[in-house]
């Protein structure tokens, strides 16, 4: 399968989150390889999106480490905006709420970000964008702005931005969550697609199929704490903590 | 007679067109000057730096708070004592495009403030700079949401023009004043000016109100 | 400054206050039946309506008070200052505060009027028990801004001799040269003067509030 003997790609240490007395992210510990994806699943307040923003800084921790390949950053000292542009131009992040651009094109939408911070011309940032915006169905809109998509489009197009600056890792904050369960699929498509090319993607989700047919592995979230981690097989088949069997059984008695 | 005859009207209107061109002339300039100052304020609000924000804060009010005719008083007939004497015409622009910036700026927070959130994370997300987030992503569409309110004011700023009256501006009001002082026909001569006003602002208002009904189309997700 | 100077001021400011105060209670007691005839069923009174409300915010407080002190004063009969003034300032008062109570009308959710016909409360009823509270909660935040409005525009009255605020500011800066010191008082004395009415305004809606919920 994936290479899993060479070191991880994603590596976080004692990663640490509070928000007032709230424990968000209690001394995380977490590698994530090349090419692998990651479904996080669990309850909501679990800390599954704070983790998630914290790789990309988001959300600043309190406490720990994040390594993304050579690169560490260490929360105890103040982030430098060159670390700050590093990591985030290593890392793709797709919302909830898609958050494109509404006042711009989606052609615009995709190319703005390669044109300045990437540095290209506006030639090769929409030639890419054009190539991108085929990878996932939506050249023909182009030219159109995203209120003129639907949601499941809007989405798309908003991977197709991450896509667009090349970047090693992709995180999917609850990226169907806001979605018509018919809308979802098309995403959950490109998302299928994206993992199929090899892509290191770490999930959020309550899109139990995803996470059992097309992630590598799964980890369980609850309070803060990972409550268990495997190869999606097992975890969502044959769970080994109460906790998980409790969660699954909840989400499958829906 | 209450109101100008037809002769009245054609040997006045050149005067009064000349004011209303100054007028014009000052609330534009007003206005260029005037809205990038309230963006700039704006920002000193909003900004994290106690100082800067605070000091924001005090120019706002004091340029909300004070009548615009006491400022163009105090320009006018005030700075000349630390030396500082500008004509009518400069004393109208600096005084109105403060008033302007004042005012424009707590609309120009509110839009910035009116923007989601996810705007920002998703600017940030993609490695935008700061510079480059407010130019491309947040500037722009806090204008257009500003506009309405922009706009509304930037009428009222002409209408505020009338008061550089007080301050020797051959502007509209003086010229009707002056037509009304040589021939005492004040009523008809006012009446024109008024006129005139209107002849401007109304249109202008249905312009504004047009704007507001296509913004709030643009507001939909 | 001296002791006199202070005098001056505070008859100034005595005067911007009953300018102030005298043309917001023109404006909020006329603005009714204008807001009646603006929202009436026959075409013509709502088109005259209409029009006369676009006219008089369509043109400078400054127009209007010279039209009544000078246009109206010098030929039929003579009207002191203050009364032009507060005509003045009172007839645009009118005419803004029956476009806020129109906005405010039209905040109101529709869903109210159609409560209280199928409850078959009474037209009168209606309005003093569901209708006009509500409305006012709405209003007053608009009213307290507008009146804070009318508070500078209260300065235009120095234009035509009316002995408010800054018209004593302006004879004072002429007689002593001091313009440079006087201004900015009188600015500041406007900006004092605006903070009980902002203070009142917003625990008038917060009690407003509690008592009538959105």
């Amino acid at each position: 399968m994936k290479n899993e003997s060479a070191k991880p790609l994603i590596s976080l240490r004692s990663l640490s989150k509070h928000f007032g007395s709230l424990t968000a992210l209690d001394k995380i510990d977490l590698d994530v390889n090349a090419g692998e994806v990651l479904a996080i699943i669990g309850p909501s307040g679990s800390g599954k999106s704070t983790l998630l923003r914290c790789i990309n800084y988001l959300e600043v921790p309190d406490g720990g480490t994040i390594t993304l390949g050579a690169q560490t950053i260490d929360s105890s000292r103040p982030v430098s905006r060159q670390e700050l542009s590093n990591i985030r131009s290593r890392v793709g992040m797709v919302f909830q709420s898609f958050n494109l651009f509404p006042h711009m094109t989606v052609l615009r939408n995709v190319s703005l970000a390669q044109e300045r911070v990437l540095g290209r011309t506006t030639k090769e940032a929409d030639e890419r964008s054009t190539q991108i915006l085929n990878r996932v169905g939506l050249a023909e809109k182009a030219s159109q702005f995203p209120n003129r998509c639907s949601g499941g489009q809007q989405q798309r197009i908003a991977i197709a931005r991450a896509l667009a600056l090349d970047p090693e890792v992709m995180l999917f904050d609850e990226p169907t969550s806001s979605l018509d369960p018919e809308l979802g699929l098309e995403v959950l498509a490109v998302m299928r697609e994206l993992a199929g090319s090899g892509m290191t993607m770490i999930v959020v989700t309550h899109e139990m199929g995803f996470a059992e047919n097309v992630s590598d592995n799964v980890m369980i979230m609850a309070d803060g704490h990972i409550i268990e981690k495997g190869p999606s097989a097992e975890v969502m088949r044959k769970p080994r903590e109460e906790r998980t069997k409790r969660f699954l059984h909840a989400v499958h008695d829906r | 007679m209450m109101l100008p005859t037809y002769a009245e009207i054609l040997e006045w209107l050149p005067e009064l067109l000349r004011g209303l061109r100054l007028s014009l002339e000052v609330t534009l300039l007003s206005l260029v000057l005037g809205i990038p100052l309230g963006f700039v304020l704006a920002l000193g609000v909003i900004s994290k730096q106690k100082a800067l924000s605070s000091i924001s804060l005090f120019i706002v009010e004091i340029g909300r708070g004070a009548p615009a005719l006491v400022v163009l008083q105090f320009v006018y007939f005030g700075l000349p004592n630390i030396g500082l004497t500008l004509t009518s015409f400069l004393t109208a622009v600096v005084a109105l495009a403060f008033n302007t910036g004042a005012y424009t700026s707590e609309m120009i927070r509110a839009s910035l403030q009116a923007i989601d959130q996810g705007q920002r994370e998703a600017a940030e997300a993609i490695g935008l700079s700061s510079v480059d987030e407010m130019r491309f992503v947040l500037l722009p569409q806090s204008l257009r949401i500003a506009l309405p309110a922009l706009l509304g004011f930037s009428i009222l700023t002409f209408q505020g023009t009338s008061l550089c009256f007080t301050i020797a501006l051959p502007e509209l009001v003086s010229k009707a004043y002056d037509i009304g002082a040589n021939t005492f026909r004040y009523f008809p001569a006012l009446i024109c000016a008024g006129a005139l006003y209107a002849i401007i602002s109304i249109p202008a208002a249905l312009l504004v109100s047009h704007v507001e009904r296509r913004a709030g189309v643009y507001a939909q997700r | 400054m001296n002791i006199g100077d202070f005098e001056h001021f505070l008859s100034g400011i005595v005067w911007t206050c009953v300018l102030t105060l005298g043309s917001f209670s023109i404006g909020a007691l006329l603005g009714v039946p204008l807001l009646v005839a603006r929202l009436s069923g026959n075409f013509l009174i709502r088109i005259l309506a209409q029009v006369f409300i676009q006219f008089v915010r369509a043109i400078p407080p400054i127009v209007w008070l010279f039209t009544i002190y000078f246009g109206i004063g010098a030929s039929l009969l003579h009207i002191p200052p203050l009364m032009a003034a507060l005509t003045g300032l009172g007839l645009i008062a009118t005419a803004n505060l029956a476009e806020i109570y129109r906005g405010a009308l039209n905040a109101l959710h529709s869903g109210q009027w159609e409560a209280c016909q199928a409850l078959n409360l009474s037209r009168w009823d209606t309005v003093k028990d569901v209708i006009g509270p509500q409305v006012l909660r709405v209003t007053v935040p608009s009213a307290a801004s507008y009146l804070i409005g009318l508070l500078k525009d209260s300065a235009i009255a120095s234009t035509i001799g009316a002995t408010e605020l800054t018209f004593q500011a302006k004879q004072l800066a002429q007689l002593s040269f001091n313009g440079l010191i006087v201004f900015p008082v009188a600015g500041l004395c406007y900006i004092a003067l605006s903070l009980p009415i902002a203070w009142l305004s917003r625990k008038t809606d917060a009690h407003l509030r509690k008592r009538v919920a959105r």
